[in-house]
């Protein structure tokens, strides 16, 4: 049952309170009884106007409930508590773990599997919205052929008639596939023997893994450790954003950058360089950031490693022609030497072989294998396949395909693929939508989701997850890969142990050797049914297992490699998946839609992004359309304006212009970037380097959620340098002016009970936007589309702002996460005329629905902008369908129009902490209540306690000589602490701290 | 304009219609008092089923049906199973031949495994979260907000379960020396907004 409110509802609940509340014998425990306040004559004169108001608004009644008692009762499932499930998230991009929610047998709620080694608890956001695109009304609900809905029976006959009489069949996936889908298409191709199986990805990394296949001499990939690194170098990698195991990357990143009070005499952290052609997150958080383009990058390398060889010629000649500023490439260069076996260079994926050789060059040199690499023999994503190899097949001849939860129609980097489909006799699309290829095939097949589904991931060699369905298909849906088991057991011979099988859950169970076989004793049998259910229970089995050593490189075919030249000739482009909807497959999810770009801070849309200089040359703004064109490959994307792009490059996202599978994605923006796909070479699909670029004339309004960037010279985002630190760990007190404080209220008395506070480690937080999305997702947060964002009505109860700072080509970059700072002296309250917003005796500062009647005083005085008002009825205009009311937390009130609405600590998991403890008599400890945005973040930026207990995390914190409050001046005292961001560039370029120059 | 009479005459109306107008707001207002008239409030049930005799006389625990008002936030009317552990014994005739009435509905929702659909009695606001546990454990008896429901033939709500009857009791001020007193309460229950609302 979701707690949707009744129409209505704040007026007689107001009044009913107001009228008991008039009575003279109110709480002393508030205010001195002999004082009249403003709010007293308030309450006096609205009492007395509600006992009239009540004899008209009384008489609405309650609408009769019922109580529906079940028939027999599952034993381990109360009504109304919470049932965690551990699985393995197998849409995105990585496998990580996750530990499902559930109330009432409902998913509500997606964290991190604090087991699992790869990403604890940290989850990403596509993880955290994966929820609502399993309740997603536009799904695809029943199987249909061409010419309606039919049954699964009619589609298993057909389509294994149709396989037995094909001679040559093309079965397409995506390259995330766990070990059992891997066994399962072994099969299905030694049972049909005209089958091909080709793996269809837009964001992979390829080129990346066939230059290390020839330079280390097998398959495989390298594990960035970047605990282990001292000095880090980015090469167009953007590893805390989209490239590799991303929770992992922050979370290491975060390791080497956290920093204790204790012995800052002495403290250290990693530094990064990031030289890159686009802004990123990554870049966000250098140290120093070079813009170079992604064509510089082979002869970057190559200089790099000869001056770390002594040879420091190249680099001058590389400032001469990428007019980099020499004196900071050499600066790295010592740092570098000075950091043998603790330092690593990382290069993007999108990047040609050569600069993959190159780095597999220099890292050797640099001694990271083994101390800051590792090997990884079987990745989690298999090898994509050339495109082309496919379209040949096809050309050739081909009588069914299947296609598994890929869309090639929408993003098929070459010809059209939608006219390769038209000369295939039975073509099978599996998906959760009826998306591009879905709806372009003769069987239209509804995919289970993720949640409803059975499967297995091996991400690294000795870490094993399985995948458990939390809830039963919602739909007439089937899991693609159970479809696909169906099929191959049909073509089977009778007697193979394939037939023995009842289904993929069963033979997904054999695999993982949790089968009951009857010949076996009673005990064994126990022993196997515990094994399996333990294995449930934990999300799989993590072996810590030695750690694969790098193979030893192949020098002669490395440097060969790496000296392979690349044209540049006009603009540069790379397409990047979209931080949030990815390669496209999550478009129709509207809290990824909305989410803002971590850099561009962009919503709903896609967009060009060129630097400034560039922009000027081009003659457009902000916008603008232009038409891009490679090869024969074109689109026509809005301008962008983004500091910190290198000059000649535009940089853009996959994801976008999806044009059917649902009603979110026709808001979003237009704009293909996969027609551009692998257009000029194949071998480095995402990356193009002469792409002519022209005005079209046209224009388009984007939307982004902050314009804004300087903080105007205020100290909101207090920063300092490593040697600053170290010199003073309390420098933050010499970087802002605090007046003395003055008060007109009377101070709370917080000496007793708990005093709720929240910490942010702003030299960790990274900026990746996941509490963004788990705050949305635990606290009911509506989506108000496009149009409303345009107009600054976007609902994010938690959002990160960005400053921009220095040199305005190439900014210096800092991100910090806004919520409701729970003021001790809270402005909102003491404007509320209807006491709507009250303070709690543990320092929340409370808001209730029921009172609001929307007046917006409150946000009108709240300095630093966290509340947010429901214009609009947006749950109502979101819910197109009651099925999406099952995705709603049933311990937070949707709201109503005309309510104001902000963060509230995640009060209803204060209480449940609050009520588990005293229910089992004993303390709360400390850490025991996380906040959703507190669980998700993978760096682990976030720490939520009681500041009355000192021995809390957050108290020892909160004592941190880095702390400091935004907006201190006001006197508002806040109880979100801010540390201290400390960087960490090189002193030896002390005076370039903000990078290098260009141009 | 009028003559001086009709002139008073009509004041006269006009202060009776005035006064009839108040006293009907009033009675209006007086009936349909949310408080009064929910507190009172007894459905029809499905199943004539007796708290009475259940509870009263044959002394059956609260928690043995409501099982789970002490460990989360609902209470729960029982699953027909649990009405079984008892039904499958006590049949819709006594060793006499009485008619026990409802037990022979009760018999025919089990066979069909069909749930029943009783008409909730006791139900607050959406917006409040209120948790059968914390009560259980604070040592709040069952007939503290439910009334005597040992006595009562069919069930009937005795409060209104407004507000201002929650706050009643959650204001009481704490004996000294309480052991909730150490973490800085001193009345019964919390009062602050969000201990019940969010």
């Amino acid at each position: 049952m979701s707690r949707d409110s009744a129409p209505g509802f704040h007026s007689r609940e107001s009044m009913q309170r107001l009228k008991a509340e008039a009575l003279p014998s109110r709480s002393e425990n508030l205010a001195p009884p002999d004082e009249i306040t403003r709010r007293d004559a308030l309450r006096v004169l609205m009492g007395a106007s509600s006992a009239l108001a009540l004899g008209l608004t009384g008489c609405e009644r309650k609408p009769r409930r019922q109580i529906i008692s079940r028939a027999t009762g599952p034993e381990w499932q109360r009504p109304g508590e919470a049932v965690y499930y551990s699985s393995t998230w197998t849409d995105g991009d990585f496998p990580y773990g996750l530990m499902l929610k559930t109330v009432d047998g409902r998913p509500i709620k997606i964290e991190g599997n604090p087991d699992h080694p790869v990403n604890r608890e940290g989850s990403t956001v596509g993880m955290q919205a994966s929820v609502l695109s399993l309740y997603d009304p536009d799904r695809l609900r029943a199987p249909h052929d061409e010419m309606g809905a039919v049954s699964w029976e009619a589609v298993d006959l057909r389509v294994v008639e149709g396989l037995r009489r094909a001679s040559s069949v093309v079965l397409m996936t995506r390259a995330n596939l766990g070990p059992t889908e891997r066994a399962l298409i072994g099969q299905f191709l030694a049972v049909c023997p005209g089958a091909r199986h080709f793996v269809h990805e837009t964001v992979h990394d390829g080129t990346r893994r066939s230059a290390w296949n020839m330079v280390y001499g097998v398959a495989g990939e390298a594990l960035p450790r970047f605990e282990r690194a001292g000095v880090i170098v980015s090469l167009d990698s953007d590893f805390l954003g989209s490239d590799g195991a991303v929770l992992e990357n922050i979370r290491s990143f975060a390791k080497g950058r956290r920093l204790a009070d204790a012995g800052h005499r002495h403290a250290e952290t990693n530094r990064l360089y990031v030289v890159e052609s686009a802004m990123t997150v990554t870049g966000s958080n250098a140290d120093h950031r070079i813009r170079l383009r992604p064509s510089g990058m082979g002869l970057v390398v190559r200089a790099l490693l000869r001056a770390v060889d002594g040879h420091s010629e190249d680099l001058a000649a590389l400032g001469r022609v990428h007019g980099i500023d020499d004196t900071l490439l050499k600066a790295l260069v010592q740092d570098l030497r000075a950091n043998t076996g603790k330092s690593l260079v990382v290069a993007g994926p999108h990047l040609p072989g050569a600069v993959h050789a190159g780095v597999a060059l220099l890292n050797d040199r640099l001694d990271a294998p083994g101390n800051t690499l590792d090997w990884n023999p079987v990745p989690a994503k298999m090898p994509v396949d050339d495109p082309e190899e496919v379209e040949t097949a096809i050309d050739r001849g081909v009588d069914a395909a299947i296609f598994l939860d890929v869309n090639p129609v929408y993003d098929w980097p070459g010809k059209d693929f939608a006219n390769l489909l038209k000369k295939i006799h039975l073509s099978v699309g599996h998906g959760l939508h009826r998306d591009e290829t879905v709806a372009a095939c003769s069987l239209a097949l509804p995919s289970s989701h993720n949640l409803e589904s059975w499967n297995d991931a091996e991400p690294r060699s000795g870490i094993r997850t399985i995948c458990q369905p939390t809830i039963a298909p919602l739909f007439e849906s089937r899991q693609s890969i159970e479809s696909l088991f169906l099929w191959t057991q049909a073509l089977t011979k009778e007697g193979s142990p394939i037939r023995e099988c009842e289904d993929w859950h069963d033979y997904l169970r054999i695999r993982w050797g949790g089968q009951v076989v009857g010949a076996e004793s009673y005990s064994e049998q126990r022993e196997q049914r515990q094994r399996w259910e333990d294995v449930l229970r934990r999300g799989g089995s993590f072996e810590e297992k030695k750690a694969v050593p790098l193979p030893k490189l192949k020098r002669g075919a490395a440097e060969s490699l790496s000296r392979v030249e690349l044209s540049a000739d006009g603009y540069e482009v790379t397409i990047q998946p979209h931080h949030a909807v990815y390669d496209g497959r999550f478009a129709n999810n509207g809290w990824l839609q909305e989410l803002p770009d971590p850099v561009s801070k962009l919503v709903w849309d896609n967009a060009a992004s060129v630097s400034p200089q560039t922009a000027q040359s081009l003659e457009v703004s902000e916008g603008d359309m232009i038409a891009i064109e490679v090869g024969d490959g074109s689109v026509e994307l809005p301008v962008l304006v983004q500091p910190g792009m290198a000059d000649g490059v535009i940089a853009t996202s996959l994801g976008f212009g999806r044009t059917a599978g649902g009603q979110i994605l026709q808001q979003a923006g237009e704009g293909n970037a996969a027609a551009l796909l692998g257009r000029q070479d194949p071998a480095t699909p995402r990356l193009a380097t002469d792409a002519r670029v022209t005005k079209t004339g046209r224009s388009r309004k984007l939307v982004r959620t902050q314009k804004q960037f300087s903080m105007q010279g205020r100290p909101i985002v207090l920063t300092g340098t490593l040697e600053e630190y170290r010199k003073d760990a309390g420098f933050v007190s010499h970087k802002r002016h605090m007046p003395e404080l003055v008060s007109m209220y009377q101070p709370y008395d917080y000496s007793k009970g708990h005093k709720w506070a929240i910490a942010i480690d702003l030299g960790v937080c990274v900026g990746c936007s996941a509490c963004v999305i788990a705050c949305q997702a635990e606290n009911n947060i509506p989506i108000v589309g496009r149009e409303q964002c345009a107009v600054g009505r976007e609902m994010h109860w938690m959002r990160i702002d960005r400053y921009h700072d220095g040199d305005s080509e190439n900014p210096t970059v800092h991100q910090q996460p806004m919520l409701c700072q729970q003021c001790d002296n809270a402005p909102c309250e003491s404007v509320c005329p209807v006491n709507a917003t009250t303070h709690s005796p543990e320092g929340l500062n409370e808001m209730v629905y029921n009172r609001c009647v929307g007046t917006r005083y409150c946000s009108n005085n709240c300095p630093y902008k966290v509340r947010r008002f429901n214009f609009l009825r947006y749950q109502k205009t979101q819910l197109r369908d009651p099925l999406q009311e099952l995705a709603f937390n049933p311990q937070v009130t949707v709201r109503e129009m005309g309510v104001m609405e902000k963060c509230t600590f995640c009060v209803q998991r204060i209480t449940a902490g609050k009520f588990r403890a005293k229910n089992e008599g004993r303390a709360l400890k400390d850490s025991e209540i996380q906040t959703a945005c507190q669980q998700a973040c993978p760096a682990q930026a976030i720490v939520f306690g009681d500041l009355n207990d000192p021995q809390s995390r957050i108290a020892k914190l909160y004592a941190s000589k880095r702390a400091f409050f935004v907006l201190e001046e006001y006197n508002v005292r806040p109880n979100v602490a801010y540390l201290a961001r400390v960087r960490n560039p090189n002193p030896s370029s002390a005076e370039n701290v903000s990078g290098g120059h260009h141009g | 304009m009028f003559s001086k009479k009709f002139e008073r005459r009509i004041y006269i109306a006009v202060a009776a219609v005035m006064f009839s107008g108040a006293l009907g707001v009033s009675f209006g207002a007086y009936v349909l008092w949310p408080s009064r008239r929910e507190a009172g409030y007894q459905p029809v049930q499905p199943i004539p089923f007796s708290h009475k005799l259940h509870a009263g006389i044959l002394q059956i625990d609260c928690l043995y049906c409501h099982s789970g008002a002490e460990k989360g936030p609902h209470a729960l009317v029982p699953p027909l199973s649990t009405c079984m552990n008892c039904h499958a014994e006590v049949q819709p005739k006594d060793s006499l031949g009485n008619l026990r009435p409802g037990i022979d509905t009760l018999l025919e929702h089990w066979e069909n495994k069909e749930p029943i659909r009783w008409n909730k009695v006791h139900d607050v606001a959406d917006f409040v979260y209120f948790d059968h546990s914390r009560h259980i454990a604070g040592e709040v008896t069952c007939q503290e907000c439910h009334g005597p429901v040992e006595r009562m033939e069919h069930v009937q709500r005795t409060y209104g379960l407004k507000m201002s009857w929650c706050l009643a009791c959650h204001k009481q001020r704490l004996p000294e020396g309480d052991p909730a007193f150490s973490e800085g309460r001193t009345t019964r229950g919390p009062i602050h907004c969000t201990a019940c609302h969010r």
